[in-house]
């Protein structure tokens, strides 16, 4: 996976349990400044292996770990020097979802060799959006939930995100939103 | 050949289009015009909504729509533009726009990627763009962690050294006090078997002690003293002790020199220090337990390995090369180690290769790393020879006393360390001189206004004042005065005069004569 997640992973455990507990990770991950330049794909095994190392301290499952870093890579990338590019993305949570591809397929001409995931819309509606999620990698639709649950926050809705059981084929969630002062 | 599309179909291969009808009216437009020109609804005039004289002119927007023109359109409402083209539509016209960015990059406040058709080279121009100036802030911002991690590094750092020298100090001073009277002790020789056994053991754990601290006071400068003529082999020899102190129990540590008599210009703390770095790489990859090996070896430059960025000068060098039987470094690993973000050995608790690749370009060599012969890894320091002339500085024993030179000098002795100063009287009076006392620069001050010395033997670092200062001053008021400071650390050459003599704390007995013979030699005439 590339140089951000790493990144990110580092600024969820400063924030959540401070700099010496993210140097016990580190150290114990192996890792060196080598391991975070942000465009720079790395073998999924660093990444896992962080992920894992990164729960045992947050005291989580790997699948809470993945869910909670995945809200907060919303905020990570929004509030960094990405965040233009994310409000370039959408300006709406649909929008959002709906564009990721197409940035995706921009950020490749960068990247070639990065395996990026795919998110269609498949159905929507006046506050409910349906997406499939395809990858060529397994166990990250916890990550995945927790990306719609932090898009929710970035766009200052409420509501709840559900895997919906699809029978073998690609994931589907269910995203549904209301405003928070509880209109559409 | 026509092609059937609906608004719906339009909005997908234009997100940005204006369908007008044959009085420029807005018939539709696409979801991305809609968001970005509020004004553009169905019904409003195309006039209205754009600035351009021809878009309230139909009979020139027909005929652009002939044409398939490249047209430009700005907003009246707010500061948008469109680029794009028009085409005939029916009696009206269709506008396949797509926006202008405000500003390079993703910075433009309200677009958003699907305001542009599918084909677009836009969109990935602005995310390439976007990403290039997030590294370039990512750059600036792990540029600022480095200098940061490095101050606080250089902080902790210069905060031990400064404890490291105070504490070497005033060690210094009690272990010369002892030293003193130990060998007041061995010069009694009424002193005979077991005591005298005792006395000599004494003396021979003081003398190294002494040694360590003074290494201890080497590093703990953690500066660059003066460049001076050096033997590396005596230096090497001297500072063993610290060396393998630094090495830990486990590890063998041998020096293997050969620097067959040759000079180096050479600061001593920074050679010091940069091999201690090496001892402290090589003992962290060898895991506590090994062999390390110092060597020396005289070369010459055209036997010098090639260094990335390095010239070579002409002449010959001495190659200090510290080798262990560790894991080995690989070529590619040796060819960035000296990168100022990346050491071979992470856990080090040295400042690593950087600061010793720096330090030997400083002292105008360079350094070499590669394989060892049995395996683990070899790191030369390679410093220009300076001539072939034995190291000046601190004397041998045992010099030739000069005819001339009185039998019983008049000695200041300037001391803050009561018990070293009651030492020193009590051995240069052994020694046949005539001594008096002062337990600081002022006091000193005070007996030189009333009578003349021989010389003047002084501390430097004293709480009321400077032994250089006091010396200089001596200097002017009795002229032809001797002059030895005393010290445990390395005074900065430029502030002393080519007469006076230095002794450095710890020192032995033998070395305090024959400083204060050339002290005495050194001097103009009676003070």
């Amino acid at each position: 996976m590339y140089g951000m997640i790493h990144r990110g992973l580092r600024a969820l455990v400063i924030e959540e349990l401070g700099e010496a507990q993210w140097r016990d990770c580190e150290h114990q991950a192996g890792l060196g400044a080598g391991e975070f330049i942000s465009v720079r794909v790395y073998d999924d095994e660093v990444t896992f292996n962080l992920v894992q190392i990164v729960a045992v301290r947050l005291g989580l499952s790997i699948e809470e770990c993945l869910r909670k870093f995945g809200a907060y890579w919303i905020r990570f990338t929004a509030d960094g020097p990405y965040g233009a590019m994310m409000r370039f993305t959408g300006r709406d949570i649909t929008s959002f979802i709906g564009n990721l591809d197409r940035m995706h397929q921009s950020v490749l001409m960068a990247m070639p060799e990065a395996r990026v995931p795919s998110f269609s819309i498949v159905d929507k509606a006046e506050g409910l959006v349906r997406v499939r999620y395809a990858s060529e990698r397994d166990g990250l639709e916890p990550l995945v939930a927790g990306l719609f649950e932090g898009l929710l926050q970035r766009f200052e809705l409420q509501g709840s995100v559900e895997q919906v059981d699809c029978q073998g084929k690609d994931p589907e969630f269910l995203v549904r939103y209301h405003a928070k002062d509880g209109g559409p | 050949m026509n092609i059937a599309v609906n608004d719906a179909d339009l909005a997908l291969l234009f997100p940005s289009y204006v369908r007008v009808d044959a009085g420029l009216r807005v018939v539709s437009c696409g979801p991305a015009l809609s968001r970005l020109v509020p004004a553009a609804v169905a019904g409003a005039r195309f006039g209205e909504v754009f600035k351009e004289e021809w878009a309230c002119d139909s009979a020139r927007v027909h005929a652009m729509a002939a044409a398939r023109k490249a047209i430009r359109l700005s907003s009246r409402s707010c500061r948008r533009m469109f680029i794009g083209s028009v085409i005939p539509d029916g009696d009206g016209a269709l506008f396949a726009i797509n926006p202008t960015p405000m500003s390079i990059g993703c910075d433009d406040p309200v677009l958003q990627l699907s305001d542009f058709e599918p084909g677009s080279p836009i969109v990935p121009a602005i995310i390439l763009l976007g990403m290039q100036q997030a590294l370039i802030d990512e750059a600036a911002e792990a540029a600022l962690e480095l200098v940061k991690e490095r101050q606080k590094s250089l902080g902790l750092l210069e905060r031990l050294s400064r404890l490291a020298g105070i504490f070497a100090h005033d060690f210094n001073n009690l272990l010369s006090v002892m030293a003193l009277n130990a060998k007041c002790l061995q010069r009694d020789a009424a002193l005979q078997g077991q005591s005298r056994r005792q006395i000599d053991i004494l003396g021979e754990a003081l003398d190294r002690g002494a040694d360590l601290t003074q290494s201890l006071m080497v590093i703990a400068q953690q500066r660059h003293d003066s460049r001076l003529p050096t033997s590396i082999d005596r230096l090497l020899a001297e500072n063993l002790d610290i060396f393998k102190s630094t090495a830990g129990r486990g590890i063998a540590l041998s020096l293997d020199l050969r620097d067959e008599g040759a000079v180096v210009e050479v600061s001593k703390t920074g050679l010091v220090a940069s091999l201690v770095n090496l001892i402290v790489n090589s003992r962290e990859v060898t895991t506590g337990c090994g062999t390390i090996r110092i060597s020396t070896r005289l070369k010459d430059a055209g036997a010098a390995p090639p260094a990335p960025g390095v010239r070579c000068g002409e002449g010959r060098y001495i190659v200090i090369e510290v080798i262990d039987n560790g894991p080995g470094i690989s070529e590619e690993a040796a060819a960035r180690a000296v990168e100022t973000f990346r050491s071979p050995s992470r856990l080090a608790g040295g400042l690593g290769l950087p600061s010793v690749h720096d330090f030997a370009l400083e002292m105008e060599g360079f350094i070499a790393i590669g394989a060892g012969r049995g395996g683990g890894a070899a790191v030369a320091i390679w410093l220009p020879v300076a001539s072939p002339s034995p190291a000046t500085g601190e004397t041998a024993p045992g010099d030739e006393s000069r005819a001339l030179r009185p039998a019983r000098a008049r000695i200041l002795v300037v001391e803050d360390e009561p018990l070293a100063l009651e030492a020193l009287g009590e051995l240069l009076e052994g020694l046949g001189h005539d001594v008096e006392l002062a337990s600081g620069a002022n006091s000193a001050r005070a007996i030189l206004a009333q009578r003349p010395c021989d010389i003047l033997l002084t501390d430097i670092v004293m709480p009321d004042g400077s032994g250089i200062d006091l010396a200089n001053w001596a200097s002017g008021v009795r002229a032809g005065i001797g002059v030895v400071l005393m010290s445990g650390f390395v005074p900065d050459a430029s502030g002393l005069r080519g007469e006076w003599q230095f002794l450095r704390k710890p020192f032995r007995q033998d070395l305090l004569r024959e400083m204060i013979n050339k002290a005495l030699d050194a001097r103009s005439g009676p003070a």
